[in-house]
């Protein structure tokens, strides 16, 4: 099998540079391109078909045209208020989930006898994931007599919210589920850390900068492709964020926690109403598609790559090719 | 189905194309093909193992939703039936939450198992859509059995004059009460046959000023059951008989009725004489609920939930019928299926499933394994098998009693939901929810239920 | 100087420790109620250490349902996450140094499509996707569970390599071509070993997410001898009948076993900075 592909690999020299680049590209990325057009475009599409359709699954689609659409825009108040909801989801808890993530990647980025046990530690929350236990278990925390008002009413203030079914609180009980679980952009932090030569930080030593200038000169901009990465990952994954409101609140109190994929869920499948749910995740993709955009235009000022995946379309500068000489 | 032949064609299209592409192979391929066909040799030689069926060739797929003692219980019922009867079942349980998104599934690849458990709410999307089949064949040639049961109790097994499914079972609404927090307040149980929602109020205020102990607000989560019985009371139905409509939209008296009702929750609730909403929609498990701890004096419930929260409280709770509203002319009590035994438009032989059916609701041994779990049986044999059966516990004994007394008020058994009513009960659900936070008040909750309902439940 | 560091030092710790605890917390509490007496664990929420310890939670759980123990469920869920995993971190890492080194045509597009298809919930991509299925006759079997991740279907993990490959500096390929290295035993002999981090941060992920999925396990397998650890789980509660949460909860701590086991074996290759040595030269 080695041989074949490296003989197929090396069969490109003999090629012009765009056709080896052509033939090599197509090479290693296609196993996912038959799958990814069959398995996901396919279905992609075929979703966007059914958002012009009426559909309860049970029977044949029936066509109708913008009906979903127009319904949504201009009849359905809960669309509006889970968009609004989501908006403020994302807004809040993807900008901390990041930071947060990326502190304890920071901390943890050590040799020290402690730091693997840490690790652990502050991984296994995102290891729970959705389950059952996790909705259970954070409905004790934060409910009138849970572990949260118990550790407040010791420090000394007095409190007896009943936090997850409280119209005012309820989303931030699942605004903090979503950040205690912020494991998967910590240790993507941490292998971007990991892959910052030492190099780089001995030069700052010599120089004499502190931690602060070394973080700001070094570490930050070095981390940035890793950053923009977690970034837009995190944005897509909060937009669609489901199973924690899902799993602990179900929407409530007063549909206060029903974010989008979790309304859009119960459109298709609890009122058999796939044609809207299709509808509605078409509106959401372009929601999402919107902002990844913003964030893919804005990073040419922030983020600096080596090599970038866009290299040869000539946008971005390579901003730190200087320091490296 | 045309339309799934269209995706379908599509998507072979696509996919002749995608294997052409890949004609020129990769490494990957043709490793992780091998390694799948590892895994699924290995996978095939667990089920075997386990269940000592290796595909499809004759066993009888059965479906339902369900907790582990549910899921042993049925195993344990059809297994035996499996032994007598030269079948093989295969068994598909699943949970609640993501049982009909599989079935929704499933449907669309013509895949459906073949005995489904199916529940109020989603019977009638699967009957009128032709997934489910009429089961009046079977119970014409005598495949299923309904001498036991009388056709007056099936009633509320038809759709659109089709029998969807059997009901497995009844339930029904109760008010239901710690009888030591009533003794201890020095009040008398009150006589259920007649009474208003104003003198439920009255004895919850009583209770409370005697003890301080407060009344669960009632049916915050299923706002349905409370105002159902509500409109009842009135003489007519929440739903109108072909699914289109609320027949009392236009009738004032009752949407004022009902909006007084939710008046009154409120007021009671301000007064603390009802528990505060956020604390009831704090609770997590019947361990937390107030009536099941002692904490509070009364609460609405489905009849089936009263021998699970007995238990916890270490006592029988009492069960009254539900109050009427203040001007209603009769008694707003209902009985409902607590769910069904259908069979799918997929089964290959629904001649035998239909008999696997017939055990379930008929014979005395599965049911002195199934017990109550799915509601209070409509076989007049088995319930008094279970009347005197001693792994019945009192307070099932007592369930059973109740369902009887209702019965003797109530004729027949509740239609299913019909199409498009989970979204209005929801919309419901939230008007109910907003006047127990203060948000609105009952006329705005009702006026709004009206009017979505509308709009909702109409089919095209 | 000196001291104000120490001091520093040991706040940094305090914290670090308090705020482990806070992170641990709801995860310790599950485990002491695994080991309560399942009546008992609601009413004594409150309380972390069991008054009365009892294992009878993880003998029941243990049964499983109808005779289908719950190791049953966690052989298949072995099964399907390790070789899910295995097919998506070596078809990821190949497409991802695909997109992250050659310019080819429809690149961009490509990718944009790649970005575009996590954008859509999963549910709504559902009903589709089992048609395929059922169309390949793969429906029953663990083959829709595991073959797709074979090919790289989750865009995720290919972005998440071409990103980390990206960060590798070029120069590297150039010497090593320039030594008559093909690409391929560029591929293998220098991106990989500078990767890893990457992909032991992959496969962790990709493990847990498999061992978690349970939509598609939904799907595509019927029989309950079939069942992964993930759909297993939720089958203790049902909001109609009493939940045997005790039972849940010993059995979501077992379920847990796998996924602590293979992070704390693979986060070791995340301290050796392997990559650093490699960039030097």
């Amino acid at each position: 099998m080695g041989n074949r592909s490296s003989n197929t690999a090396g069969n490109g020299r003999g090629l012009s540079k765009n056709a080896r680049n052509n033939l090599l590209g197509y090479f290693f990325i296609g196993p996912w391109l038959i799958m990814f057009l069959a398995f996901t475009v396919v279905p992609f599409f075929a979703s966007l078909v059914l958002s012009f359709c009426d559909y309860n699954m049970l029977s044949a689609p029936t066509f109708v045209g913008w009906d979903n659409y127009v319904k949504l825009f201009t009849e359905d108040r809960l669309f509006t208020k889970s968009l609004l909801i989501t908006l403020k989801f994302v807004f809040i808890s993807i900008p901390l989930r990041l930071i947060f993530a990326l502190i304890v990647a920071m901390i943890l980025n050590r040799d020290s006898k402690m730091v693997p046990i840490y690790r652990v530690v502050y991984y296994l929350p995102s290891i729970l994931g959705g389950s059952v236990a996790v909705s259970v278990l954070w409905r004790y925390v934060f409910a009138k007599e849970g572990v949260f008002n118990q550790f407040l009413n010791l420090i000394g203030i007095p409190c007896n919210i009943s936090w997850i079914s409280n119209k005012d609180t309820a989303l931030w009980c699942i605004i903090l589920l979503f950040i205690w679980q912020f494991g998967s952009p910590m240790l993507i932090f941490l292998a971007g850390l990991k892959q910052i030569p030492k190099t780089y930080y001995e030069a700052a030593s010599i120089d004499g900068a502190g931690k602060v200038v070394t973080f700001f000169r070094i570490t930050l901009p070095l981390l940035s492709p890793i950053f923009f990465f977690n970034l837009v990952m995190q944005m897509i994954g909060g937009f669609m964020v489901f199973s924690q409101a899902m799993i602990i609140t179900d929407g409530g109190p007063l549909n206060n926690t029903m974010v989008y994929a979790l309304y859009l869920y119960k459109q298709a499948f609890g009122y058999y109403k796939m044609g809207y749910g299709c509808a509605m995740a078409w509106i959401l993709m372009i929601i999402i598609g919107f902002f990844t955009l913003l964030v893919f235009k804005s990073s040419s000022a922030w983020v600096f790559y080596e090599n970038q995946i866009s290299e040869g379309n000539g946008k971005k500068k390579r901003k730190r090719g200087g320091k490296k000489a | 189905m045309k339309a799934q032949r269209i995706i379908a064609a599509a998507m072979a299209g696509a996919m002749a194309a995608g294997l052409t592409a890949c004609g020129s192979g990769s490494s990957t391929q043709t490793t992780t093909t091998g390694a799948a066909a590892t895994t699924k040799a290995a996978a095939n030689t667990t089920t075997a193992a386990a269940s000592g069926t290796t595909g499809d060739n004759g066993a009888i797929r059965v479906a339902w939703w369900g907790s582990q003692g549910r899921n042993n219980s049925t195993i344990e019922a059809l297994d035996a039936y499996a032994a007598k009867n030269n079948v093989t079942f295969s068994y598909e349980y699943n949970s609640w939450s993501s049982y009909f998104e599989t079935l929704a599934t499933q449907s669309v690849g013509n895949d459906l198992p073949d005995i489904l458990q199916m529940s109020t709410t989603d019977i009638i999307n699967y009957s009128k859509n032709g997934q489910v089949i009429d089961l009046q064949k079977y119970v014409d040639d005598g495949a299923i059995d309904i001498s036991k049961i009388g056709k007056d109790a099936l009633s509320g097994d038809y759709v659109n004059g089709a029998l969807a499914g059997i009901t497995t079972g009844v339930n029904t609404v109760t008010v239901a009460y710690n009888p030591d927090i009533f003794e201890q307040a020095g009040v008398a149980v009150p006589d259920d046959t007649n009474w208003t929602f104003s003198e439920f109020c009255s004895l919850a205020e009583e209770i409370y000023n005697k003890t301080g102990i407060p009344t669960e607000i009632p049916f915050i989560t299923e706002a349905r059951w409370f105002v159902e019985s509500l409109v009842r009371s009135y003489g007519v139905d929440l739903f109108s008989s072909d699914g289109n409509s609320l027949p009392w939209a236009d009738d004032s008296k009752v949407s004022a009725g009902v909006a007084k009702a939710m008046d009154q929750v409120y007021k009671e609730i301000q007064a603390g004489v009802f528990v505060d909403p956020e604390v009831m929609l704090g609770w997590s498990a019947t361990e937390d609920s107030y009536i099941a701890t002692g904490k509070s004096a009364m609460s609405y419930m489905l009849s089936n939930y009263v021998g699970q929260y007995s238990k916890v409280l270490g006592k029988d709770l009492g069960m009254l019928m539900l109050p009427k509203a203040d001007d209603g002319t009769t008694s707003g009590m209902y009985t409902n299926s607590n769910m069904y035994w259908c069979i799918s438009s997929n089964c290959k032989d629904p001649e035998a499933a239909a008999k696997v059916i017939n055990y379930l609701i008929n014979d005395e041994d599965a049911a002195k394994l199934i017990l109550t779990d799915r509601g209070i049986s409509l076989n007049s044999d088995i319930r008094d098998m279970l009347a005197k059966d001693d792994s019945v516990s009192s307070s099932d004994k007592a369930t059973l009693e109740y369902v009887n007394k209702v019965n003797s008020v109530v004729k027949g058994v509740n239609p299913p939901d019909p199409a498009n009513s989970a979204e209005a009960i929801k919309v419901l659900k939230d008007d109910y929810q907003a006047v127990c936070y203060g948000e609105a008040n009952g006329t705005d909750c009702m006026d709004d239920f009206i009017s979505q309902a509308a709009s909702i439940l109409p089919q095209k | 100087m000196k001291k104000r560091n120490k001091t520093g030092f040991v706040i940094k710790n305090i914290f670090i420790f308090a705020f482990a605890i806070v992170m641990i917390y709801p995860l310790l509490w599950m485990l002491f109620s695994s080991f309560k007496p399942t009546n008992t664990i609601f009413a004594t929420a409150g309380q972390l250490i069991p008054t009365t310890w009892t294992t009878e939670n993880y003998i029941n759980g243990w049964k499983g349902f109808g005779g289908v123990g719950f190791g049953t469920f966690i052989t298949n869920s072995l099964i399907i996450a390790l070789s899910a995993t295995l097919g998506t971190i070596v078809s990821s890492a190949l497409v991802g140094y695909g997109f992250a080194r050659f310019e080819f045509k429809g690149k961009r597009i490509l990718f944009t499509a790649m970005l575009l298809s996590m954008m859509l919930p999963a549910q709504v991509l559902m009903i589709p996707q089992y048609l395929w299925y059922k169309q390949l006759g793969w429906v029953n079997s663990y083959i829709p569970l595991i073959v797709p991740y074979c090919f790289a279907i989750q865009g995720f993990f290919v972005y998440l390599f071409s990103n980390f490959i990206g960060g590798i500096p070029k120069d590297l390929d150039e010497a090593a071509k320039i030594d008559g290295c093909s690409y391929w035993q560029i591929f293998v002999r220098i991106i990989l070993p500078l990767m890893v981090p990457a992909l032991v941060t992959g496969t962790i992920f990709s493990f847990m997410w498999r061992w978690d999925d349970f939509l598609s396990a939904l799907m595509y397998v019927n029989k309950s001898a079939m069942y992964p650890v993930s759909l297993a789980l939720k089958l203790f509660s049902d909001p109609g009948t009493s939940s045997d949460y005790g039972a849940m909860f010993a059995m979501a701590c077992v379920s847990l076993i796998p996924s602590v086991v293979l992070f704390l074996t693979f986060q070791r290759y995340l301290v050796e900075g392997i990559s650093t040595s490699g960039l030097k030269g």
